[in-house]
């Protein structure tokens, strides 16, 4: 508990988490870009709200997620605190729960700002569509989900790598491939008989091994007020709750080798 | 039981493709109440042997054990206060909030006294509440070692500690040391600053190259650091020792003399009847010692 105050405390007073954290200001603009788009401005601000709170927990994720572990190894902060009588799963948990704090702390605040936001543009022009809160809802949610996987890939290349660019640009690879996988998937799938049963096989593969971001855009469901499938939310929260204690365990065993010279 | 018991550790580190060997079977233990010294020429494994005592590095054999704890379990290090090599600690932390962090880290949730006190004898107190990273580097040591402290350990590991402080510094921190073993707290501590280990450790060990070579405890430290005495006499008759004496004033002489001789040189004393006034070994460095033991 003292870690992961200190942690938050620690990231809060950093300049970069600042200037990221100041990104909530863009929020501002989301009205002004929705009204040119004519007659589509509550679909839009739902969309605009939505991507920009993705955005800046992407930035907050791979920034806040390298720093607190790689920053801690290269400042030799290590030294240190892995020196009390903690184990290293706890220390490694710590951060990792600190941030997971953070990020859960930015998205109810782009929430209730994307709220506000939306009522407001919704009010300029009215839509054929209802806002249907609870889709909005669960889409930030899924988002924050999102992000909390791609943070716990970030705590497993950092828990081996002594640089801080493995970590960021080994993750934005995850989250690239993670977000493209279920469409190349799909293709490799229904694509003719041209395909090997081998290639086949190993898209199959790949495709299990890979996070599926995919599966946790609900974006469409909250701008179009489409009907959610609430068995489909429960597998995906299975499934998140499946691949992070995956990853997490394995960085943890890797953190737990780990020399600190 | 041994405070500290260090068991044939080995490691090998891959450097650049190579693998460069740190330890070779370091064994040594540190009996409870010593101000132990561990000395030895930069690469010598003194940093990994402390690191593998605090478990930041995984030793590929043989085993470090705390109050009898093997150091990879966590508790071993309740009993411990450690200040590392070139102190890192969290710098948008005050100094005071830092040794309240260690203590709360060591479960000890109303440190605020003792962390005053602390920041005053170390002579931070006018910076309990400046952010760390505007402590200048002897302050950090200075703030390292309190935070060392401030769940009052009864083993304190130090890896070079003084190493970058001022001469009062170094003298509050020796002092510090002294009155701490005074109180029954174990001190271990790497230096490669031999007049810091010979002014104030008990026992003495020195390595090359990821073993021991030698175990020195204080007496065969004074021993090994006495090359000679200097006898003061009383001679108003002027008698004529032979031996090298000096007039240092009116009827007093000073005489040098070998420590092999020193018996010969008083008995001749004796002998012809000469009043001694004073022995003082001659002290010659442990750095001497030590080059000598290392070229050896």
């Amino acid at each position: 508990m003292v870690l992961i105050k200190l942690t938050i405390k620690h990231l809060i007073f950093d300049r970069i988490f600042l200037v990221l954290a100041s990104l909530v200001l863009l929020f501002a603009s989301v009205p002004v870009f929705s009204y040119f788009s004519m007659r589509q401005l509550q679909e839009i601000s739902i969309t605009m709200s939505l991507t920009l709170n993705s955005f800046i927990l992407l930035l907050m994720t791979l920034f806040g997620g390298t720093l607190v572990i790689w920053r801690d190894i290269e400042r030799k902060y290590t030294f240190t605190v892995l020196s009390y009588p903690i184990t290293r799963t706890s220390y490694y948990l710590s951060k990792f729960f600190a941030l997971i704090l953070v990020l859960f702390f930015i998205s109810i605040v782009n929430f209730a700002v994307s709220a506000v936001v939306i009522k407001i543009t919704a009010s300029f022009y009215k839509s054929s569509l209802p806002i249907i809160w609870s889709n909005i809802f669960f889409a930030f949610v899924m988002e924050f989900l999102k992000y909390s996987l791609l943070l716990g890939f970030i705590f497993l290349f950092a828990s081996f790598s002594t640089s801080f660019f493995t970590p960021v640009f080994s993750s934005i690879a995850v989250f690239i491939a993670g977000n493209a996988s279920q469409g190349i998937y799909d293709y490799i799938m229904k694509s003719s008989s041209e395909l090997s049963h081998l290639t086949k096989l190993a898209a199959k593969i790949v495709y299990y091994i890979l996070p599926n971001f995919s599966s946790f855009d609900l974006i469409a469901y909250a701008t179009y007020a489409l009907p959610l499938h609430y068995k489909s939310i429960e597998l995906t929260f299975i499934y998140f709750l499946l691949y992070l204690g995956i990853i997490l365990s394995l960085g943890v065993a890797i953190f737990n080798k780990r020399d600190f010279s | 039981m041994e405070a500290i018991k260090v068991d044939n550790l080995k490691k090998t580190f891959k450097v650049k493709l190579k693998q460069v060997k740190a330890l070779d079977g370091m064994t040594f233990d540190v009996k409870k109440g010593e101000i132990f010294g561990f000395l030895g020429p930069n690469g010598a494994g003194k940093s990994t042997t402390i690191k593998i005592i605090t478990d930041l590095i995984r030793a590929d054999s043989g085993n470090a054990y705390i109050n009898g704890t093997p150091s990879t379990n966590c508790k071993a290090r309740a009993s411990i206060g450690f200040m590392p090599e070139n102190p890192q600690y969290y710098d948008t932390l005050t100094g005071l909030d830092m040794l309240l962090f260690s203590a709360s880290m060591f479960g000890y949730k109303d440190a605020k006294t003792q962390a005053y006190k602390l920041l005053e004898e170390f002579g931070l107190e006018n910076s309990a509440k400046v952010p760390l990273r505007k402590y200048s580097k002897g302050m950090i040591q200075r703030i390292g070692f309190a935070a060392a402290l401030i769940h009052k350990p009864d083993i304190l590991i130090l890896d070079e500690p003084m190493s970058g402080l001022d001469p009062i510094g170094r003298m509050i921190f020796k002092k510090k040391m002294k009155e701490l073993n005074n109180q029954g707290v174990t001190i271990f501590f790497s230096s490669h600053i031999i007049p810091d280990i010979e002014d104030i450790c008990s026992r003495v060990v020195i390595v090359k190259d990821g073993k021991v070579v030698k175990d020195f405890n204080e007496v065969e430290i004074k021993y090994l650091t006495t090359s000679g005495f200097e006898i003061v006499v009383k001679n108003d008759n002027n008698t004529n020792l032979e031996i090298g004496e000096k007039e240092i004033s009116k009827g007093l002489y000073k005489i040098n003399c070998d420590k092999g001789n020193l018996i010969n040189t008083l008995e001749l004393l004796k002998d012809k009847n000469i009043e001694i006034i004073d022995i003082e070994p001659i002290k010659k460095d442990l750095e001497d010692v030590f080059i000598e033991i290392l070229n050896s």
